[in-house]
This record gives structure tokens, sequence and C-alpha cells, in this order.
């Protein structure tokens, strides 16, 4: 391409000001919705490490789908109708399949809100078998503290309750055409509703909240019943892992080794703590700082794990 | 004892009438026109921390267990001691949280426990001492939702479990001579603004409404508790160091009227065992 000088020297600024003209227009809006292939027909949204905020429309998990030859499954369709919207228009520009499952991995608003931008004739929705149980009892603080500040309204039509159900321990096996996902529902562990799915043609575990990396992990569920689950997800023969928060793919099972290094520090100093009688506002003070510097937010969230491990463990 | 039983009935009432009051943070000083008049009125109240210090975090880690402990700076003797202390959460839909009961046979009156908070609120622990002073200690709490927090884990596993209790006794690093007690029973203290998962209907209220411990057959310390206290009621308060042979009995009774019974004796290496009560 010819170019005169001047306009060759001006270009950068140009585009500079091209750029700066777009945040103008509202970062959001400027902010393209990304989306990476992480393996054939796999993929994966990311979602930024911030804390789940209206403002933010909680696009903090990383959400997606799989294709199949017949249709596609969606896994997590995010944390609202803003979030969810963008991820079916990804989605469109990829394939023209029909969608024919949403799989909730867990009960947690930034995974699951969305889930009615997904409900049509011919989807079903698979959860584990606790979640329904989770859902509607947690509706109201889903509504008060999310749903109505991102002005999406709420009320009885916005959740969808998934209606085939995953037991603990068992394995459902979901069909897209030539392209079988094994689902399995876990024992309490992150939280009570904690689900997988697995891939074995691409050998990808999609392991969602089971598994964090860079952001601090917050203990929903059982820090003893994690770390067994953590022992029984190793067995998994993935290459490759979606963790539910960091990086799109990574590695498996080496993912999961500053995870564990965390809850296991956890476990650790609680019951050493509770060994010397410390009371839990000691506690809050003394466990687990050693991890500080190798998680975001977690000044935000270890305290409370902390509360959890210690009233979880001063039963033992 | 009467007298503070039909109290704690009595605001139990009131604050039932409106419990909208606390939750919708309604400017209203509930201390100030409520919990005051009608627990202690014409009473001087001094503030400050010169006879108790409340100690809670600023902002709660986990709103339906907030860690607060109380803090004596005099000993218990028999010419001055601290008889009652009252716990108020003004933001709470029962603000009067616990009186507790103490005894010039406890050598401090120190407590520890877990509360629910439900909004922003004032914590306050007023302490009568044996000379009729009352001295009151307040700190602000940032925390929302504890008292409808769904409970923790399996409702129905945990009403299975209620009235197990745990007894521990712990050597306090900074006063050898004293032990801690950490007592806990296992109790959703259900609050009654929590859902039923599948009926969407409240819960009704199910809490500890009492625990008492003896020591030898002699009262040392009673608690008087609401819906206020954490899932799983957990108390942690001083005693004399103790004897081999020495026996803690503890009585804990429930809004339902249940009532579990359990003794303790100090053995040769200084730990309780349970014994037949």
């Amino acid at each position: 391409m010819k170019m005169n000088p001047v306009t060759r020297l001006l270009l950068p600024l140009l585009l500079w000001l091209a750029a700066c003209s777009a945040l103008a227009g509202g970062v959001e809006e400027a902010r393209e919705f990304n989306l990476s292939e992480v393996a054939p027909g796999i993929y994966v949204h990311h979602g930024r490490h911030e804390l789940p905020l209206a403002e933010n429309h909680l696009d903090i998990a990383n959400i997606g789908f799989i294709v199949g030859e017949r249709c596609v499954a969606v896994i997590d369709p995010g944390g609202s109708y803003q979030v969810a919207r963008q991820l079916k228009a990804a989605l469109r520009r990829i394939t023209d399949r029909p969608v024919c499952f949403v799989i909730d991995t867990h009960i947690h608003g930034d995974h699951l809100l969305g889930n009615a931008v997904f409900r049509e004739e011919g989807v079903v929705f698979i959860g584990h078998e606790r979640l329904p149980d989770a859902l509607l009892s947690n509706e109201e603080f889903f509504e008060k503290q999310f749903i109505r500040p991102m002005g999406e309204g709420g009320g009885p039509g916005y959740f969808v309750i998934p209606k085939r159900l995953v037991k603990v321990g068992q394995e459902q096996r979901i069909d897209l055409g030539n392209r079988e996902l094994i689902l399995k529902a876990w024992p309490k562990a992150h939280t009570s509703t904690d689900l997988t799915v697995y891939d074995p043609e691409t050998r990808t575990l999609w392991a969602a909240d089971l598994l964090f990396m860079e952001r601090i992990p917050p203990l929903d569920g059982s820090l003893k019943g994690w770390l067994a689950v953590m022992d029984e997800l190793e067995k998994v023969p993935a290459g490759r892992v979606v963790p539910g928060h960091g990086p799109v793919s990574a590695p498996w099972p080496e993912a999961m080794g500053p995870q564990r290094r965390y809850l296991t520090t956890l476990l650790e100093e609680s019951r050493e703590v509770i060994a010397e009688g410390m009371d839990l506002q000691e506690a809050l003070k003394k466990v687990g700082y050693s991890e500080r510097e190798n998680w975001v937010l977690f000044d935000d969230v270890h305290g409370r794990n902390v509360t959890r491990a210690y009233t979880e463990l001063e039963w033992e | 004892m009467m007298k503070h039983l039909q109290r704690m009935l009595a605001i139990f009432l009131v604050t039932a009438s409106f419990p909208l009051l606390a939750e919708d943070q309604s400017p209203v000083d509930v201390w100030q026109s409520v919990i005051r008049p009608q627990f202690f009125k014409g009473v001087e109240i001094k503030e400050g921390e010169s006879v108790i210090e409340l100690t809670a975090p600023y902002r709660a880690e986990d709103a339906a267990i907030v860690p607060i402990t109380i803090h004596s700076k005099i000993p218990q003797s028999p010419d001055l001691y601290v008889k009652n202390i009252w716990l108020v959460i003004d933001k709470n839909p029962q603000p009067m949280s616990g009186v507790f009961h103490l005894t010039k046979d406890m050598p401090r009156a120190d407590l520890a426990m877990r509360v629910r908070v439900n909004a922003y609120t004032n914590i306050r622990a007023i302490a009568e001492l044996s000379n009729g002073e009352y001295h009151m200690s307040t700190k602000f709490v940032k925390a929302q939702g504890g008292c409808s927090a769904p409970a923790q884990g399996d409702l129905k596993a945990a009403m299975k479990r209620r009235g197990k209790m745990r007894l521990r006794l712990l050597r306090d690093k900074e006063n050898p001579e004293l032990e801690i007690a950490q007592f806990m029973v296992s109790h959703p203290n259900l609050t009654g603004l929590q859902l039923d998962q599948r009926t969407r209907a409240i819960i009704p209220p199910n809490y500890v409404k009492k625990v008492r411990f003896t020591l030898n057959g002699k009262e040392i310390m009673t608690a008087e508790t609401g819906i206020s206290i954490s899932q799983d009621p957990s108390f942690r308060f001083f005693l004399t160091s103790l004897n081999p042979g020495d026996r803690i009995e503890v009585e804990v009774e429930t809004s339902e009227n249940e009532r579990w019974v359990k003794a303790y004796e100090v053995d040769d290496k200084g730990k309780v065992r349970a014994v037949a009560s």
C-alpha cells in the first residue's frame, strides 16, 4: 500500500484518536466479547477477576459451549442476561446448529443467571441433583443483590430450574452428534451443587469452579470435601482443563497445584489453631496468610474461607 | 432469674411485632427508642471501655458467623464483679441477642461467641456490676443478611444432630492459672427469617434459648439467648483452674422446649470427659 509520508507519520496518531473516540462512546460497548477455541469445537469466554457486582453484569466467570455435529451444549450461560446474550451472539457467529443442552455447573450467579436467554423449545437444562433446591433458596438473594441492580427485572420467569438432574457419584452421557460428553455430579466441595463436563474426544475436562486459578477459590461447600473431590478429579485422563476462573485453558492435572496448596494450607493451619484453642477471631488473623501474594482478591474472600474452614473443622 | 426471663420474653414479643423495622434499616434508633427504655429505664450507663471491651470485626467476613469477644478489665471478686452482660445488636430483627448471668466464681467476665448480623449495625455489650454500675462498650459492624442466610449445609442433617455437645478445656497462655471453657452445641438455631427451599414458606424459629453451666453443682454461668446467635452456638469463658474429679454440667434448652443435659468430669490429665449425667 502506498501512503504519503504525512499520513504515514500521522497514522499512529489517527489510530490512537479513533481508539479514544471509541472509548468515549462507552467503555463497555467498545470492549469486545472475547471467545477462544481452546480445543476443536470447544469455545470459552474469559471472565475478569472482579468481585460479583451489578456494574460488571457478573462477567467474571469462564463460560462457553461445545459444538457437536448435531447440536451445541452451552456450559454456564453467564452471570446476567447481558452476558448470556453476548455469548449467544458469539455462538451464532460460529455455528447455526441448535443449542440442545444448557449445563449449569453449580449454583453461583456468575455462571447461571443468564439461563433464560437460552430457554427455547427443545433445550434441556441440566444440573446437579441439589441445584433446584439451591436455586429456589437463593432466588431472593440473587434478585436483591444482582438482578434488580443490573436492571434485568427478575421475577418468576427470570430463573430456569434444570429439569434433567445428575445424581452425586453418577455419570450421565449426552450426545451432541458424534460427540459424547460425560457429566458428573460431585459431593459437597466448592458448593453442594458441583458438576463437571468431560469431552473424551479432545480430552478436555470442564472443571468449572472446582478449579480456580489466579483468583482465590471461595469455599461455599466443604473444605475436606473439596480436597477429596480434587483427588478423584485428578484421575480424569484429561490433557487440559477449563477452570471456572483463570485462563480459558490449562494443562491437566498440573493446573490444580496452586489451589491444592491453598486449600491444604487452609486445612492444616485451621486444624492447628483449633488444637491450640485459638478462637475464631484470632484464627482470622493467623490462618493462611502465607498465601496472600499468590491470589487475586485474597483480602475479599480469604476471611470468609477461614470462617468456613474453622467452623467445619472444629467438630472433628 | 425469673425477672430476666420475663424481660427477655417481653422484648422478643415487642420486636416480633415490627420485624421489618430493622430489616429495612429504618433510621429509627432502636437502642434509644426501644431497648434502653425497656431494659435500662432510669439507669445511668457509662459508655467506654474502662470496665468491659467489646471486640468485633468492622467488616464481617461472613454475616451469619461474626465472631465477637467481650473482655473484662476487672477480675471477678466477691467485692466487685460483673453480674450480667447484655448483648444488643441494634438492627437485628431481635435486637436483644442475649443476656449472660455471670458469677463471682468465674475468674473473669470474658466471653466469646458468634453472632448473626442482618444489617450494618451497632453491637453493644452492657455490663451490670455488683455495685450497681452499668458500663457499655459499642462497636459498629458492617455485614448484611446474617439472619436470613440459609442454614449452612443440610438442614435435615443439622436437625438430626441437634443437641450434640462438646466441651473443651484450654490453657490460657497469658493466664496459666485460668482455664478456658470452650463449649459448643450442635443446633441450626433457626431464626424464623429463613426460607424453606421447597415450599418457599418461612421456616419457623427454633433456637437455643438457654445454656446453663454448673461446676460441682454450683451455677457458674447462664446464657439466655435468641436468634442472633449463629448456627451451632459456641460460647467461651474463663474458669479458675480445675482439679481432677471436678464435675461440670451443662443444660441446654430450646425455644421448642427441648432440653439436653450433659455432664463432664476432669480427669487426671486435666482434660474433661463426658460422664453419665
